[in-house]
Formats: structure tokens, sequence, C-alpha cells
């Protein structure tokens, strides 16, 4: 897969690696099952610091986007592209929450009001 | 603005590893399940046969990262042996397609140094370094490699890049030697050896393939030679 980093953009460096899993993930480049490369690899490559992969790697795991298998790496998870879409949706909510007023605990009611 | 690159791949073939889980229980087990006598205990064979294994899943996993500068390529899930080749050692990318036949070197035009890391048919990586070794290597999207590799390189090495990338007229999925001839012209000083004919053809009548080239003819008649000699030797 192909990674992009702009390293004078606002987004954090660790933000922005986790866009490209998302973005690989939607476009087909990422499938589940399918192996990153190594944290350290990753960071040579794109001549960053690897706690910062570690970062987004970890992020991403806790979004269920990538599982970490002792042995065998980091791996997309199953489930993973509709998951990275919901993720997706509700970063976009919340954003759209704090710009309108509404607080995550606000948009949290509104959606079991509507559910 | 500052952006970096890169492009990782990991390609393994299944294919590959069912060989390997089949030889290994192959050479492993049958001759025990088999009863026949031999001096191989069980435990040698399963442990000969756990390495067999273990063989077929590294050879049939290959990794390629780029960026930064360099290219770094590995066997195995865990990329042992690891190479680091400097863009400024690549002096031509392009991306080829390659046969089942040529992911074994069947076919592949003869080069005198070679590396092969093709574990599938399909998207293939070809680096020709400036020591002239000829690298191949397999990876879903060849094309944003070299994309990377050529805007990475130094200026005056860049033509042969853009020549291989796909889009152009000459298509980064050419034959064996086709986009490196329509880039820069047959004998020019300095050329690659690298001949553009694949060994082997398709036949012009039924299936399969025949020979096109001498080498293709070497190393069909080659083993006929040998034996024959072999066969006059003994009788």
């Amino acid at each position: 897969m192909e990674w992009a980093i702009d390293r004078g953009g606002t987004m954090p460096l660790h933000e922005q690696i986790a866009v490209n899993v998302r973005r690989s993930l939607e476009e087909g480049d990422l499938a589940p099952g399918e192996r990153l490369p190594p944290a350290s690899e990753l960071a040579a490559v794109l001549d960053i610091n690897p706690n910062t992969v570690l970062h987004a790697y970890r992020a991403l795991r806790a979004e269920g986007v990538l599982e970490f298998r002792r042995g065998r790496g980091v791996q997309v998870a199953a489930g993973a592209v509709a998951r990275s879409a919901v993720v997706e949706a509700a970063k976009d909510l919340l954003a759209l929450g704090r710009a309108t007023g509404y607080s995550p605990e606000a948009l949290a009611a509104l959606i079991e009001e509507l559910a | 603005m500052r952006t970096g690159r890169a492009y990782t791949s990991t390609v393994s073939s299944k294919g590959l590893v069912a060989a390997g889980i089949s030889l290994g229980t192959a050479t492993g087990l049958v001759p025990w399940l088999a009863g026949l006598p031999g001096p191989v205990p069980i435990v040698e064979g399963v442990v000969f046969g756990l390495v067999v294994c273990a063989a077929g899943a590294h050879q049939a996993t290959v990794r390629l990262a780029v960026g930064d500068g360099r290219v770094v390529l590995g066997q195995g899930p865990w990329r042992w042996p690891k190479r680091v080749v400097p863009f400024s050692l690549v002096s031509q990318a392009r991306a080829e397609d390659i046969s089942i036949l040529q992911v074994f070197g069947i076919g592949v035009p003869w080069h005198w140094r070679s590396t092969r890391m093709t574990v599938r048919a399909g998207p293939t990586l070809a680096l020709l370094l400036t020591t002239g070794e000829m690298v191949r290597v397999s990876t879903p999207h060849p094309e944003v490699a070299i994309a990377i590799i050529s805007s990475g390189a130094p200026s005056e090495s860049t033509a042969p890049f853009c020549a291989a990338r796909p889009g152009t007229a000459q298509s980064g999925t050419a034959p064996f030697g086709t986009a490196q001839s329509t880039a820069r012209g047959r004998g020019e000083p300095g050329e690659p050896t690298d001949s553009g004919r694949p060994w082997f053809g398709p036949k012009r009548v039924g299936y399969g393939i025949s020979p096109k080239t001498w080498q293709g003819w070497l190393v069909t008649l080659a083993p006929v030679v040998l034996i024959s000699i072999i066969l006059a030797l003994v009788h």
C-alpha cells in the first residue's frame, strides 16, 4: 500500500498514518487478514519515529481496525472496512457537534433517542 | 511543504505454502506411515518435515518497502535475509507482468547476475542496478514503487523510470525487455545487457509453449543430450 504524510501539515503524523490505513481499506488496497509492515520498517521508509507509527497502530487497534498478534505482527482485523467507515462517520458527527454546540453526551443522547 | 511517500507490500503465495506443507508432510510422515524400512526414526522425520514446511512458508512470502531513498527487500514473514538497495544504485525500474513459469525463472532472459524474489504470477517490480544485477520482486502495485523511486532518484537517471511508468506509451506491464528497448533504444552505449525476447512463447498451432530463442532451445535440448549421453554410457 502507498503511504503519504505531510510533515508541514496541521494534522499529527500518527493521525496521518491512520488516515492512510483507513483510505487503503476503503479503496480496497488492504483487506482483512493482510499484514501491515512492522513499525520500525514503516518508520524507516517514511523517515519518522517508530513510536509515531506505533501510536497510529494502537489507535487503529482501539478502533477495531487492526489486531496485534504475537509472532505474526499487525494484521487488518476482520470487519475492519465497515468499522472504519463507522468510525469516520462518528468522527465527522463529533466535529459537527463541536461546531454546532452539541457535546458528545448530547450527541449520544440524540442517537439513543433516534434509535 | 515537506511530504513523505512510501510504498510497502507483503506478497504471499498460498500455492507455495501448500506445496511446502505437502512436501514437508510427505518427507516427514509418509515413509513412516508406509512402513518403509529406513534409518530415519519418527522424531527426526517429523522434525525434518517441520523444517521443510517452515522453509516452504518462508520462501512463499516476499516483503518490499520503498521510501526515504532506499528499497528494502526481504524474504519470508521475518524479512530475512534482508537487502537494502539505495535509490542511487537503481539505474532502471520497470513493472512487469510475469507468467507462472517466469516465477520460477523459466523463460526469463538470462542475466549474469540476478536476484529473483517472485512468488506468484502477475505484477512484478524489476530493478536493474548500476552493478548490472537484475532484481525482481513480486508486488501488487509496482507502478507506485516506480513513481517513488523515480521521484527520489538522481536527476540524470530519471528517464528510464519515467519511460517505464504505466499510462505512457511504454506501459509498465510490458513484456521482458520491451519497456527498456523502447525507452532507450537497443545498442545504446551503456545499455544493460537484458535481451528483449522471452525464451518461450505460445505455439502457433496447438496448446502450450515452444522455444523462441536460442536460449530456449538450449534449455530444451540440453537435458535430451545429457540423458542420451548417460544412456549411451550405461549401455
